[in-house]
C-alpha cells in the first residue's frame, strides 16, 4: 500500500528524531572519553581532534574492570540458569495440572507480585545467616522461580501436545530426562526470551549490590562504576572511558544478536 | 479425549517443584510478611542493638508528627513520578511502536534496535550518561544558552525532578515499545484490509481496530509501569541520591533502612532505622495497591465499552 509523500516525509523525520534522541547522548559520551582532561575542560562539547586513548588503559586499571566484569558474568550465568530451571520444573506440572492444588499455587505466585517488598527482612535474615557480603547471598537475592518467567513458561507449555508425555512415560522415560531432553528443545523461543530478559535484569542490578556487598573483589560491574564515580567524580574523561569499556561488550553482542534479541522479546510478549 | 495421566511417580514431580516453591516461601512470602511485622518494631540495621515492639509509633511518626509536610511532599512526588512516567512512557512507546511496525519503512530494524539500546546498556551506564549530558558545560547547557536560558539541571531544586523523570522514560521506552510491537503483530492484517475496503480512514482504523484489540496489552503494560515506577529506586540513587527534591517514597525507604543516597534531611536520620523503614514500606505498599486497583477498574470499564 503506497502512502502519500507527505506522510512518508513525516514518518522519516520522526524516525530521525528518535535516532538522534537515543544515540546522541551516547555519542557524546564516546566523544568525551577520547579527549584529554585539558581538552575537555577547554571545550566540552566539541568533537575530539586529538584522540587520546590512554584514558582507556587508565580507566581499565584504576577501576579494576576486569575483576568486576568477571563477577558480573558469573552472577548472570548462575542466576539465569538456576532461575530458568526452577521455573521450568514448576511450570510443567502447573501447566499440565497434575495436582488439584495447581491452580492455587499458580494464583499464589500471581498474588506474590503484589505483596509488600521484603527487602528489609531479607537483609536482616541474610545478615544473621552469614550471607552478607558473599557471592551466594547476593545471587540468592536475585534467583526466583516465579514472576514473568513462570507465567510465560506455563502458557507456552499449555500449547505443547500432551501425547508426548504419555508416550514417553509409558516407554519408561524418566521425568527429569523427559523435561530436559524433549520439553526444553520444544520451548526454545520461550526459554531464550526469558534468558535474555533475566540476563539483562541481573547485569543491570545495582541496588542489591550496594546493600548486600561491601568487599571490593565481589562487586559486579554496576557497583564498580558506582564506586568509581564516587572516587573520580570530577574527571569526566576518565569516567566516560570506564563507561565505554563497560558498555562496549554489551553493545557489540547486541549489534550481532540484535535482531534475535528483539524478536525473542517480541515473541515472549506475544504470549501475554 | 486421551488419557491425561502419565505413569511418572508423583513424588519426583513434587520434588522438582519444591525448589521453586521453597525459594518463593523463604525469599518472597516470609520476608514480605515480616515487613509487616517489622513495621511495628524499632529494629535497627545494627545487629547487636536490642529491639522491641513499639506498636504504631513508626506510623505515627511518619504520618502524623512534625514530619507531616515532608511526608506529604514525598508521597506527592512519588505519585507524580509514577503518573508522569507511566502516562508519557506508554503513550510514546505506543506511538513509536506504531511508527516502527510498518514493514515498508526503511531502517525499521535499526530504529527498533536503537530504541531498545538503553535496556541493554543498563541502568548504571544510562544514568551516568545523562548525568554527564546534563552537567554545567555539557551539550544540554550549551543548547539552553542559545536561548539565553540557564539551568543547573540535577543540581537545581526545580529542574532535577523532571529530568529524573525524563531519564526514567528514556531508559524504559524500549522495553514498552517492544511489548506494544508484540501486541500490534498479534492483530491480523485481514481486519485492516476489510476496513480499507469499507472505506475507513487511518484514524478510524486506529480507534476502532487497533486500540480495542491492543487493549489487553495496554492494560498489562500500564499496570506493570505503575507498580514499577512507584518502586523505582536505582535511577534516583545513581543520579541525585535523592537530593534536590527528587526523593520518592521508595528512595526514602532505602535511605532510612540502609543509609543509601545522600543525606536528604536529617529528619528520620539514617542510623539504619529498619523498623521505621518497614513502616514506610507498608505505606508504599498501600499506595501501590490503591493505584493497581484504580488502574484495573479504569481499564476494565473501557473493556466493557468495547
Amino acid at each position: 500500500m503506497k502512502s502519500p509523500i507527505a506522510l512518508n516525509v513525516v514518518r522519516y523525520f520522526l524516525v530521525a528524531v528518535i535516532i538522534i534522541v537515543f544515540l546522541f547522548p551516547l555519542f557524546f559520551i564516546f566523544n568525551t572519553s577520547l579527549k584529554t582532561e585539558y581538552d575537555f575542560i577547554k571545550s566540552p562539547i566539541s568533537i575530539v581532534t586529538n584522540i587520546h586513548l590512554a584514558n582507556y588503559i587508565d580507566a581499565y586499571t584504576k577501576a579494576k574492570l576486569d575483576l568486576y566484569a568477571l563477577n558480573s558474568v558469573f552472577f548472570v550465568a548462575v542466576v539465569v540458569a538456576v532461575s530458568l530451571l526452577l521455573s521450568l520444573f514448576l511450570a510443567f506440572p502447573l501447566a499440565r495440572r497434575f495436582f488439584k492444588s495447581t491452580s492455587f499455587i499458580y494464583t499464589a505466585f500471581i498474588a506474590g507480585m503484589f505483596l509488600p517488598s521484603g527487602t528489609i527482612p531479607m537483609w536482616q535474615m541474610f545478615l544473621r545467616a552469614g550471607l552478607y557480603d558473599t557471592r551466594l547471598g547476593y545471587m540468592l537475592t536475585m534467583i526466583s522461580g516465579g514472576g514473568i518467567t513462570l507465567f510465560l513458561f506455563v502458557s507456552y507449555i499449555k500449547y505443547l501436545p500432551k501425547d508426548f508425555d504419555e508416550a514417553a512415560s509409558i516407554d519408561g522415560c524418566g521425568y527429569i530426562r523427559y523435561i530436559l531432553t524433549i520439553i526444553v528443545p520444544l520451548m526454545k523461543p520461550a526459554i531464550s526470551s526469558m534468558a535474555i530478559l533475566s540476563a539483562i535484569g541481573v547485569w543491570n542490578e545495582v541496588i542489591n549490590s550496594i546493600i548486600y556487598l561491601s568487599t571490593d573483589r565481589l562487586f559486579p560491574v554496576t557497583r564498580g562504576l558506582y564506586v568509581f564515580r564516587g572516587q573520580y567524580s570530577v574527571q569526566w574523561t576518565l569516567f566516560t572511558s570506564a563507561l565505554v569499556i563497560v558498555a562496549a561488550p554489551m553493545v557489540i553482542l547486541y549489534i550481532f544478536l540484535q535482531r534475535f534479541i528483539i524478536d525473542s522479546v517480541i515473541t515472549g510478549g506475544l504470549k501475554f | 479425549m486421551m488419557l491425561t495421566k502419565t505413569s511418572w511417580n508423583k513424588r519426583i514431580i513434587i520434588l522438582c517443584m519444591l525448589p521453586a516453591i521453597l525459594f518463593y516461601l523463604l525469599l518472597g512470602i516470609i520476608p514480605s510478611f515480616l515487613t509487616f511485622i517489622f513495621s511495628f518494631t524499632n529494629i535497627s540495621g545494627i545487629l547487636n542493638v536490642s529491639w522491641k515492639f513499639i506498636g504504631l509509633a513508626n506510623y505515627k511518626e511518619f504520618l502524623l508528627l512534625q514530619n507531616y509536610r515532608d511526608t506529604i511532599n514525598t508521597i506527592e512526588r512519588t505519585i507524580i513520578f509514577a503518573f508522569a512516567v507511566t502516562l508519557i512512557q506508554n503513550i510514546l512507546a505506543l506511538l513509536v511502536a506504531l511508527l516502527l511496525n510498518n514493514n515498508m519503512l526503511k531502517g525499521r530494524n535499526f530504529s527498533r534496535a536503537v530504541v531498545f539500546l538503553p535496556s541493554v546498556l543498563g541502568v548504571t551506564v544510562t544514568c551516568y550518561v545523562w548525568t554527564l549530558f546534563f552537567t554545567l558545560d555539557g551539550p544540554a547547557s550549551t543548547f539552553l544558552q542559545w536561548f539565553g536560558l540557564h539551568s543547573s539541571f540535577f543540581g537545581s531544586q526545580t529542574a532535577a525532578f523532571p529530568l529524573v523523570i525524563f531519564v526514567q522514560i528514556w531508559m524504559s521506552l524500549g522495553y514498552a515499545m517492544v511489548i506494544y510491537l508484540a501486541g500490534l503483530q498479534g492483530i491480523p492484517t485481514e481486519i485492516y484490509e476489510s476496513g480499507i475496503i469499507d472505506g475507513t480512514t487511518p484514524s478510524q482504523a486506529f480507534r476502532m481496530i487497533t486500540l480495542p484489540m491492543l487493549w489487553p496489552t495496554i492494560t498489562v503494560n500500564v499496570l506493570m509501569s505503575v507498580i514499577g515506577s512507584l518502586s523505582v529506586v536505582q535511577t534516583i540513587v545513581l543520579i541525585t541520591g535523592g537530593a534536590n527534591n527528587t526523593d520518592t517514597l521508595a528512595m526514602r525507604i532505602y535511605n532510612s533502612a540502609f543509609g543509601v543516597g545522600k543525606q536528604i534531611q536529617q529528619i528520620s536520620g539514617s542510623t539504619l532505622r529498619q523498623g521505621y523503614a518497614a513502616a514506610q514500606s507498608m505505606v508504599l505498599f498501600v499506595i501501590i495497591l490503591i493505584f493497581t486497583i484504580a488502574a484495573q477498574y479504569l481499564m476494565s470499564r473501557r473493556d466493557k465499552q468495547i
